[in-house]
């Protein structure tokens, strides 16, 4: 099912609360700045061990507290509970623990609850820098192959390592980096190639069923080393700019110069669409993503909708709502104007939220 | 602070240890007959005076050169390279192998600083001439261990030796079904001709 319970102590607004869920579609109401996004960070953060709206624990630990946290629990289809807890300090790293176990590796971590988000950021995905890019289609690639996060660790080793040896000019053992960075690099092309591909098709299925629009969209990769057959036509390719590279006195190709481009009837989307447009198609991103995950590793993902039927008009929103992907649970933010009610299932649970409590409404409140 | 806190905080410094287990060895000891906790005083001191580096392979012994390398039984024409003594124990072990060792000390590691002339490398080098004839890279399958193997490959192919990583791949008994994707390219990656 997903999340059966949630304990908050002094995260952000929600200093000491406690929720039970028992659904599988979960509405948070309330006004701006009462705990509903906070609600949802936190349960981000038991999937994925960080935030996806700050890098600094010390934004989340409520102000003149050292400590917060938050515990999960999970429950699985043969009722099997899992805790999660994430533990934020003011002055030392956050402990993640799994069942009162502390995790080392994240990895032990994504496997557990598979997530995807929807949030007011993803549009950085659309008109970002290269780097946003990226982050969303790594985060794509890891959610169906967690070993795709080891290439991608061993790889930025490796970069660094070959960077601090062009900065020294230690050029003895700058041919063994640079044989490394070709031949992991070039298997994160691959993955890279293979996987936008697969999603290509998932996208513009998606993009043509809720975004109403006449023409047809699709992702380009294009990575820094192009034409690469084999590891060793990248390192070619790297041995070819070793000048360049010792001058800046870094790695100026390679996979963490890859971009991604979309293009709508070929024309780049990000300059002809307007920002509602461009919006909108960072939501049919994060719905793809929900697909792709669901379709090629045949489970559900855990959803959260952080006011994003808010951008959209009527008609989208329904297309949106009717197209999302089957969900081991899906979790959905409101303003209290919005028409949620035209949302919900015979089985969502609708709490109000207001000054960081989580009240549960009943059938009386609503009618 | 005092002798206890002092205790548990020396035990927290040693690799493994975090402050729990350190207090639960130090409460431990409290509760231990002298005399026992005497033997593992006197065990700790005596390794450290008597245990030497081997000046030929880096290996610990009590001399030097270590039994290893000065068993006449061993074939000398082969070299196992691993990156830390406590490897040599692991394959001893297995009575398999019967070559000589080589103790890198490490990995490479530019960014911590860890470069050839941090490792045992230019005594390898003077080790490598006749009657060796053949190097077997046993380092890790990390990413450091990898660099190193591909480095050491690189130098030592130079010298006209033969050189060889151990093979990495599925455990034997062990079951396809349950192997990781990562061990399995890895073995594909390693496999043998029939
Ligand atoms: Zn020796």
């Amino acid at each position: 099912m997903g999340f059966a319970s949630l304990r908050f102590s002094n995260y952000r607004n929600l200093e000491n609360e406690s929720i039970t869920f028992s659904s599988e579609q979960i509405f948070l109401i309330g006004e701006n700045g009462q705990g509903k996004t906070n609600c949802i960070e936190a349960l981000y953060s038991l999937c994925y061990g960080s935030s996806f709206r700050t890098h600094n624990d010390r934004d989340i630990i409520k102000l003149d507290e050292d400590t917060s946290y938050v515990v999960g629990t999970i429950v699985d289809e043969e009722s099997s509970e899992q805790d999660i807890c994430v533990s934020l300090f003011a002055n030392k790293k956050k402990e993640i623990l799994v069942n009162g176990k502390k995790i080392h590796d994240r990895k032990d971590l994504l496997q557990i609850i598979p997530c995807v988000v929807f949030s007011h950021d993803d549009l950085e995905f659309i008109k970002g820098t290269p780097a946003s890019k990226r982050k969303f289609f790594n985060q794509t690639l890891c959610l169906y192959d967690i070993y795709y996060l080891d290439a991608l660790r061993n790889y930025s080793k490796v970069v660094s390592a070959r960077n601090l040896l062009l900065k020294q000019r230690k050029n003895e053992l700058l041919d063994v980096y640079t044989h490394q960075v070709a031949e992991i690099g070039f298997h994160i092309q691959m993955q890279r190639r293979e996987m936008i591909e697969k999603f290509n098709i998932v996208f513009r299925d998606y993009f043509k069923k809720v975004s109403r629009l006449p023409g047809e969209i699709s992702i380009v990769y294009s990575p820094s080393w192009k034409q690469t057959e084999s590891y060793e036509t990248a390192m070619s390719i790297m041995n070819k700019s070793i000048n360049r590279d010792m001058q800046y006195g870094t790695t100026t190709t390679g996979p963490h110069r890859d971009t991604f481009l979309f293009l709508y009837d070929g024309k780049d989307f990000c300059s002809i669409g307007s920002t509602g447009q461009l919006r909108l198609l960072s939501i049919i991103l994060r719905v793809a993503q929900a697909h792709f995950f669901h379709e090629y590793t045949g489970k559900k993902p855990l959803l959260l909708l952080d006011d994003v039927l808010l951008e959209l008009d009527k008609k989208r929103r329904e297309l949106f709502v009717n197209n999302l992907p089957e969900y081991e649970q899906a979790f959905f933010t409101f303003l209290p104007d919005e028409d949620y009610n035209a949302f919900k299932r015979d089985t969502t649970e609708i709490f109000r939220v207001e000054k960081g409590r989580f009240r549960l409404w009943t059938k009386q409140d609503i009618f | 602070m005092n002798s206890l806190e002092r205790l548990i905080q020396e035990f927290s410094k040693l690799p493994g240890l975090g402050k729990k287990s350190a207090s639960r060895i130090a409460y431990h000891l409290l509760k231990t007959d002298e005399h026992k906790v005497d033997a593992l005083v006197n065990a700790i001191t005596t390794v450290k005076k008597t245990l030497k580096e081997c000046g030929v392979c880096g290996n610990y012994a009590d001399s030097n050169p270590c039994p290893l390398c000065s068993d006449p039984h061993r074939d000398n024409s082969v070299i196992c390279i691993v990156e830390e003594a406590r490897d040599i124990l692991t394959i001893e072990a297995t009575h398999e192998y019967k070559g000589l060792y080589h103790v890198l000390g490490g990995v490479l590691s530019p960014i911590q600083g860890i470069g050839p002339n941090e490792l045992r490398i230019r005594e390898l080098l003077i080790r490598i001439q006749p009657p060796v004839q053949e190097c077997i890279i046993a380092t890790n399958p990390t990413v450091e261990g990898d660099t190193t193997a591909l480095y050491l490959g690189k130098i030592v192919k130079d010298t006209g030796i033969v050189v060889s990583r151990i093979a990495l791949g599925l455990p034997v008994g062990g079951d396809i079904e349950y192997a990781d994707r990562l061990t399995i390219l890895q073995a594909m990656k390693a496999r043998t001709r029939l």
